[in-house]
C-alpha cells in the first residue's frame, strides 16, 4: 500500500538534494539553508468535505454540550446551518457562520476549534484542507541540550504542487542562532499553520525562549497542530510509547538505517563546534531531515485514517 | 520587683549559687515622629493606634527620596512596618508598580504574607500580595505572575526563575522596590553568592526597564554601610538608631556547673518553671530539638500543661494555635529551637532563657529580643554549655552584652563559584563584554574553552548541555554539591568539603533542630543518605589537616614572634569522628574518606625564638593548646560557626622555619574569616589568654583547650605551656 511506497522513498536520497548540498547552499548570516525537493502527491481534504465536517459538529456553538448535541440531533437538527431556524441557537449559529465566512476562513475556524475542542480532535487536522497548501509548514528543531540551550538547526517542510520542499537552516557556528531564528519566524509568518511532533510542549516554547533571550520581538503564535496529541488519541492501544521512532515503526512501517540517534545529536554538534569538522554535520542533517519527512507521512496517515473513520 | 524575684530564686531549695552575674539595661522612652502619609495609610495607622517611631519615619523619607535603605534596628523595633509603609505608598500612587520581597528561607515569606494582607485589607487597597516559590501550585503560578503586585519569595527560588524572566516581564518592568529581609543571613560564602545573584537579578530587571530601590532589613550589623555596598553593589542610607520604646531588661548569668548534681536540662527546666510560676510568660531557646523536647518534658513535670514546644516544620494551623495560645496567655512557657529566633510573629514575652550560646551574638540578641513587650521590664537568662566560648561568657558577661552587632563579611569567593554565576548570567541574556571586568572576561573566555559558553557578536551565550541554573545551585555555584537526603527528599545541599565533615557515615546532622543519622556518603555521586532519628548525642568529625603557606599579603613582627596573613593550600583529611553525649565522649570511630585540598585565606603566628619557661619537649603540646584556645575564641571576634575556621600547629613549619600555628578558612577559596581575625588579633589573643588562665582545671578540660574536633585527639597538650605562650603573645600583641 501507499505507506510502503513512502517508506522506501524516505530512505532514498532525493535527486535534487545532491546538487544543493554540493553546490552552493544559500548562505545566511552565520547559517546555511539546505534545500531538497521530494516528489509527493499529498491529498488534503477538500474544502467541501471539511466544511461539511465542521457544520455537522454542533458543539462548536456556545452552549451546546453533550446533552443538547444529542437532543438537537434527535429533533432533526443535523448541522449548524440547520440550527439557523432554531429558536434558541439560531442567532448564535448565524453569528458563527458569519465569522467563518464562505468558504470558511481557516484562522476563524481554528479560533472556534481551540475554544471548544481538545487539541487532539480530528477536526484540527482535517481543517488543514481549508488552508492554501503552501501555508502549511512542518517544522522540527535540534538544540544543544534541553531548556535554555541554543537552537542550531530548524527544518521546515512545505507542501507544493506535486512535491515537498524541505529547507533546513543550519547554524555554522553559534553566531548563527539568532539570524536563523529570525529567518524561521520570517518564513513562517503569522498566517501559516505549523505542524510539529511534540512541538507545543518542546519546539515552540524553545523558539519563544530563544527569541526572548535575544530580545527579538515575538510573532503572534500561528495555528499550531501537534501530531503527538493526535497519535496519542488515534493509536492509544496500538503502540507501547509515542516517541517518534516508535510511531514511525509501528504506524508508518519505517525502519531507519544508519540513523544517528537523537540523543547523540547535541554531542555531534558540540564536536563540530570544537573541531570545525563538517563531517559531524552530515549525520545530524540527515537525522533531522528524516524527522521532518516522517512528520509529513504521519499527517498523511492520520488524514487517511480519518477518511477510513468516516 | 527584680530584686524580689531574685531573692525568691535564691531561696529555692535547688539553688546552689548558680547566679553569677546580673546586669540591667535601662529602659528608654519612645521617640515618635509625625510624617505626612497617604490618607489611606494614615487612617489605617490611626485606626489601629499605631504611631510611627522616628527611625520608621526616617526610613520612609529615605525611601521616598529614591535611595536604597538599610535598616538594622533591633528585633521588635518595627522594621517591617518601616519598609511596608513607603512601599505600599508607592504602589498606591502608581497602580502598575510592583515589589518583590526576598527572604533567605521559604518559611519566612509565608509569615510576612499575613502581615501584608492585614494592611492591604485594613487600607482597602488591592495589591494581591502572594508568595511564589517551590510550594506554589502549578495552577496558581500564571495568575500570580499576571496579577500580584507584591511577590514574596526566597533567593534559591528566584535564582531558578531568572532564566524564565519573560514570564515576569510585567513585574520586573514595573519593579519599584526589592526588599531583602533577614539580610544578616547573607554573609560569608553564601552572602557572596547572593551578592552575585543580586547583580544578575538587577541586570534582568534593568533589561525590562525596571529601576527598583532596595531595602535591606537586618539584625544589628557593625559594618552596615559596607555590608550593603558589598551585598548589592550600591550605596544605601543607614537607619540604625532605635527610637522604639524599650523596657528595662535584665540579663541573668547562670553557671550550671555550680550544681554538679543537676544537668543543664534539669536546671533549664527549673528556671523555666520558676519564671512561669511567677507569672512571667517565658520562651526557652535550645540548640537542638532533642534538647527542646527534654527541657519541655522536664518543665511540664514541674509546671504542668502550660508549657508548649515548638520546632521548625510546624504546619500553619499548629502554628496559629500556638500563636493564639501565647496571645491568650494559655501558654505560659514555650521551648523552642532557634526556629523561633526571628521572622515568626509571636510578639513579646516577659522572659527568655537561652540554653547554650547560639553561635553568634547576633543570634543571641535576637533570642534575647523575644523578651520584652512595649515598656514593661523583661528578663533574659543565659545558661552556658560546657565549651570554651559558652564558659567564657559566664566569666566575661561584658563580652556577651557588649553589643549584638557583628561585622558581616562578604568575601570574594573562589573562581569556580564566580564562573557559575557568569554561566548563569549568560544563560539569562547574552552577556556582553562591556558588562564584565577584566577578571570576569578571562573567566568567560576559559568557560568558552570548556564548552560552557560561546562567544558571539551578541555577547557570550550559554551552550552547556544541562540547564545552567540546575547545574549551578545557589548554595554551591562551583557545580559540585552533595545532596543530603532522607527517604528520598533532599534536606539540604553541601559542598563536598562540608559534607566530609558533617555528613560522613555515622554523623549526627542537625537540620532545622531535628537530628538525622547519616548512613551513607557517596562523594562521587554527590549524595548522602540519612535517617530521621532522635538521638541524645552529637558527633564531631576528627579533622587532620596540613597547610602549605603560598603567599603573604600582610605581616607584623615583634621581638620574638611574627603574625601574618595570606593564602595557603589546605589539605584536610577526616580521619574519624567522636560521639559525644552531654559533653562526654562516648566513642571514637575511624573513617576512611579521601583527602581534599583547596586554596584558602590563612593567618599564622610564628615563634622566632624559644618561649621562656617552655622546655623543647613541651613545645608541641604548648602551641597545640594555644591553637585550640585561639580557635575556640574566634566566634567572639568574627561571625563564624565553630568549625568554619581550622588550625594546624607544628614545631617546625617549612615555609617560616619556626614553630608556627596556622589558621585557615575552612571554605574552598576562603571566606574572609582569618583576615577578620588578623584585624582583631590583640582581642583574640587576650580572650584566649583569659579563657585558659581563668579556667580552674589543672591539665586542660572541654571548657578550655580540649577540642572535640581535634584530629590528633588532643594529644599532645600542655596547659601550663599554653598559658605561657598566650601570656607572652598578650604581652607583645595585646591592646593594653
Amino acid at each position: 500500500m501507499k505507506i510502503d511506497r513512502v517508506a522506501g522513498w524516505l530512505n532514498e536520497r532525493p535527486a535534487s538534494e545532491e546538487a544543493n548540498m554540493a553546490g552552493s547552499p544559500e548562505q545566511g548570516d552565520g547559517f546555511v539553508a539546505i534545500s531538497a525537493n521530494f516528489p509527493l502527491r499529498f491529498r488534503l481534504p477538500s474544502k467541501a468535505d471539511v466544511t461539511e465536517g465542521l457544520f455537522s459538529n454542533l458543539r462548536l456553538l456556545y452552549g451546546i454540550g453533550e446533552h443538547y448535541d444529542r437532543s438537537l440531533k434527535e429533533e432533526g437538527y443535523g448541522s449548524i446551518p440547520d440550527l439557523l431556524s432554531h429558536r434558541r441557537f439560531g442567532g448564535r449559529a448565524g453569528e458563527l457562520l458569519d465569522s467563518w465566512g464562505t468558504p470558511p476562513d481557516p484562522s476563524a475556524v481554528y479560533r472556534t476549534l481551540s475554544a471548544w475542542l481538545p487539541p487532539s480532535h480530528r477536526l484540527f487536522i482535517r481543517s488543514l484542507g481549508l488552508m492554501e497548501r503552501e501555508k502549511i509548514v512542518f517544522f522540527d528543531l535540534e538544540t544543544l541540550g534541553l531548556a535554555n540551550s541554543p537552537v542550531f538547526l530548524i527544518a521546515t517542510a512545505r507542501l507544493s504542487e506535486g512535491e515537498l520542499k524541505v529547507d533546513q537552516y543550519l547554524a555554522t557556528s553559534l553566531e548563527g542562532e539568532a539570524p536563523l531564528l529570525e529567518e524561521f519566524i520570517r518564513r513562517v509568518g503569522s498566517t501559516s499553520a505549523l505542524i510539529s511532533y511534540n512541538g507545543r510542549s518542546f519546539d515552540w516554547p524553545i523558539i519563544r525562549e530563544r527569541l526572548f533571550y535575544y530580545g527579538i520581538p515575538l510573532p503572534e503564535e500561528p495555528i499550531h497542530i501537534d501530531l503527538l496529541h493526535h497519535c496519542r488519541r488515534r493509536y492509544r492501544d496500538l503502540l507501547p510509547g509515542f516517541q517518534l521512532n516508535i510511531v514511525e515503526r509501528g504506524i508508518l512501517g519505517i525502519e531507519r538505517r544508519d540513523d544517528l540517534p537523537g540523543s547523540l545529536v547535541p554531542a555531534y554538534y558540540s564536536s563540530y563546534l570544537a573541531t570545525g569538522d563538517p563531517a559531524m554535520l552530515a549525520p545530524i542533517v540527515s537525522h533531522n531531515r528524516q524527522d521532518i519527512l516522517s512528520l509529513v507521512l504521519l499527517l498523511e496517515a492520520l488524514l487517511e485514517e480519518n477518511d477510513d473513520a468516516r | 520587683m527584680l530584686a524580689d524575684l531574685l531573692a525568691e530564686l535564691q531561696r529555692e531549695a535547688w539553688y546552689r549559687g548558680q547566679l553569677t552575674h546580673v546586669e540591667t539595661l535601662p529602659s528608654a522612652p519612645a521617640g515618635y515622629a509625625s510624617i505626612q502619609l497617604h490618607p489611606l495609610l494614615a487612617s489605617y495607622l490611626e485606626r489601629n493606634g499605631i504611631r510611627l517611631y522616628r527611625h520608621q519615619a526616617e526610613a520612609i523619607e529615605a525611601f521616598r527620596s529614591g535611595r536604597d535603605v538599610i535598616i538594622t534596628t533591633p528585633t521588635a523595633s518595627g522594621k517591617t512596618l518601616a519598609f511596608n509603609i513607603p512601599i505600599l505608598e508607592a504602589l498606591i500612587e502608581d497602580d502598575a508598580a510592583s515589589a518583590i520581597y526576598v527572604y533567605p528561607l521559604k518559611a519566612l515569606a509565608n509569615d510576612q504574607l499575613g502581615k501584608l494582607k492585614a494592611i492591604e485589607a485594613g487600607c482597602g487597597i488591592e495589591l494581591s500580595p502572594h508568595t511564589y516559590d517551590g510550594d506554589t501550585p502549578a495552577g496558581a503560578r500564571g495568575r500570580i505572575k499576571r496579577t500580584a503586585r507584591i511577590v514574596m519569595t526566597n533567593v534559591h527560588a528566584l535564582h531558578q526563575y531568572l532564566p524564565w524572566h519573560h514570564q515576569w516581564a510585567r513585574i520586573f518592568s514595573n519593579l519599584n522596590a526589592i526588599v531583602l529581609d533577614e539580610a544578616h543571613r547573607y554573609r560569608g560564602v553564601f552572602g557572596a553568592n547572593v551578592s552575585l545573584f543580586l547583580r544578575r537579578f538587577l541586570r534582568i530587571v534593568e533589561h525590562y526597564g525596571g529601576s527598583p530601590r532596595i531595602i535591606i532589613s537586618s539584625a544589628g550589623i557593625a559594618n552596615s554601610i559596607e555590608f550593603a555596598q558589598a551585598l548589592t553593589g550600591r550605596e544605601a542610607v543607614l537607619i540604625d538608631h532605635d527610637s522604639s520604646s524599650r523596657g528595662e531588661k535584665s540579663f541573668l548569668f547562670w553557671d550550671p556547673l555550680k550544681d554538679p548534681s543537676g544537668s543543664i536540662t534539669s536546671q533549664a527546666a527549673r528556671i523555666l518553671s520558676f519564671l512561669t510560676g511567677h507569672g512571667l510568660q517565658t520562651i526557652c531557646f535550645t540548640r537542638s530539638r532533642f534538647m527542646a523536647e527534654s527541657v519541655g518534658r522536664a518543665a511540664r513535670r514541674l509546671a504542668g500543661d502550660g508549657i508548649a514546644s515548638y520546632r521548625a516544620g510546624y504546619l500553619p494551623p499548629e502554628r496559629r494555635r500556638l500563636e493564639e495560645g501565647l496571645r491568650s496567655r494559655k501558654i505560659k512557657g514555650i521551648v523552642s529551637t532557634s526556629a523561633l529566633e526571628s521572622g515568626i510573629d509571636i510578639g513579646g514575652l516577659d522572659a527568655a532563657v537561652i540554653v547554650g550560646f547560639p553561635g553568634s551574638r547576633l543570634a543571641a540578641w535576637q533570642q534575647a529580643g523575644r523578651a520584652g513587650r512595649r515598656d514593661s521590664p523583661s528578663i533574659v537568662v543565659y545558661i552556658p554549655y560546657e565549651n570554651p566560648l559558652d564558659r567564657y561568657f559566664i566569666r566575661h558577661p561584658a563580652a556577651f552584652l557588649s553589643t549584638g552587632k557583628e561585622r558581616l563579611i562578604i568575601p570574594k569567593i573562589d573562581r569556580g563559584q564566580r564562573a557559575g554565576h557568569i554561566a548563569c548570567a549568560a544563560a539569562e541574556l547574552p552577556l556582553r563584554e562591556a558588562e564584565l571586568n577584566e577578571e570576569e572576561k578571562e573567566i568567560a573566555s576559559s568557560l568558552c574553552g570548556e564548552g560552557v559558553l560561546a562567544e558571539t557578536s551578541r555577547g557570550f551565550i550559554y551552550r552547556g548541555l544541562e540547564r545552567a541554573h540546575q547545574r549551578f545551585a545557589l548554595d554551591d555555584l562551583s557545580g559540585q554539591t552533595i545532596k543530603i537526603t532522607c527517604d528520598g527528599t533532599v534536606l539540604e545541599t553541601m559542598d563536598p568539603l562540608r559534607a566530609r565533615r558533617e555528613a560522613h557515615p555515622g554523623a549526627v546532622l542537625l537540620h532545622n533542630g531535628e537530628t538525622y543519622v547519616i548512613e551513607r556518603l557517596d562523594l562521587e555521586k554527590g549524595i548522602a543518605e540519612g535517617r530521621r532519628e532522635d538521638v541524645p548525642y552529637h558527633t564531631h568529625a576528627l579533622v587532620s589537616s596540613e597547610v602549605k603557606i603560598l603567599s603573604t599579603s600582610e605581616f607584623c613582627e615583634s621581638e620574638s614572634s611574627l603574625r601574618a596573613r595570606g593564602r595557603g593550600m589546605v589539605t584536610e583529611r577526616v580521619v574519624g569522628y567522636k560521639t559525644i553525649d552531654a559533653d562526654r565522649t562516648i566513642s571514637v570511630s575511624d573513617l576512611d574518606l579521601p583527602p581534599h585540598s583547596y586554596e584558602s585565606d590563612v593567618m599564622w603566628i610564628s615563634f622566632r625564638c624559644g618561649i621562656p619557661g617552655i622546655a623543647s619537649a613541651d613545645l608541641p603540646g604548648s602551641i597545640h593548646g594555644a591553637e585550640h584556645a585561639l580557635l575556640a575564641m574566634a566566634p567572639l571576634l568574627v561571625l563564624c560557626d565553630a568549625g568554619d575556621v581550622g588550625g594546624v600547629s607544628s614545631p617546625f613549619d617549612p615555609k617560616t622555619g619556626y614553630p608556627t600555628i596556622v589558621f585557615y578558612d575552612a571554605f574552598s577559596g576562603g571566606a574572609g574569616i582569618t583576615p577578620g581575625l588578623y584585624r582583631s588579633f590583640s582581642l583574640l589573643i587576650e580572650a584566649a589568654h583569659a579563657l585558659v588562665s581563668e579556667c580552674p582545671c589543672r591539665d586542660g578540660c572541654p571548657a578550655c583547650i580540649l577540642s572535640p574536633r581535634c584530629g590528633s585527639q588532643n594529644r599532645p597538650l600542655s596547659k601550663p605551656g599554653t598559658i605561657l605562650i598566650l601570656k607572652s603573645l598578650t604581652e607583645e600583641w595585646g591592646s593594653r
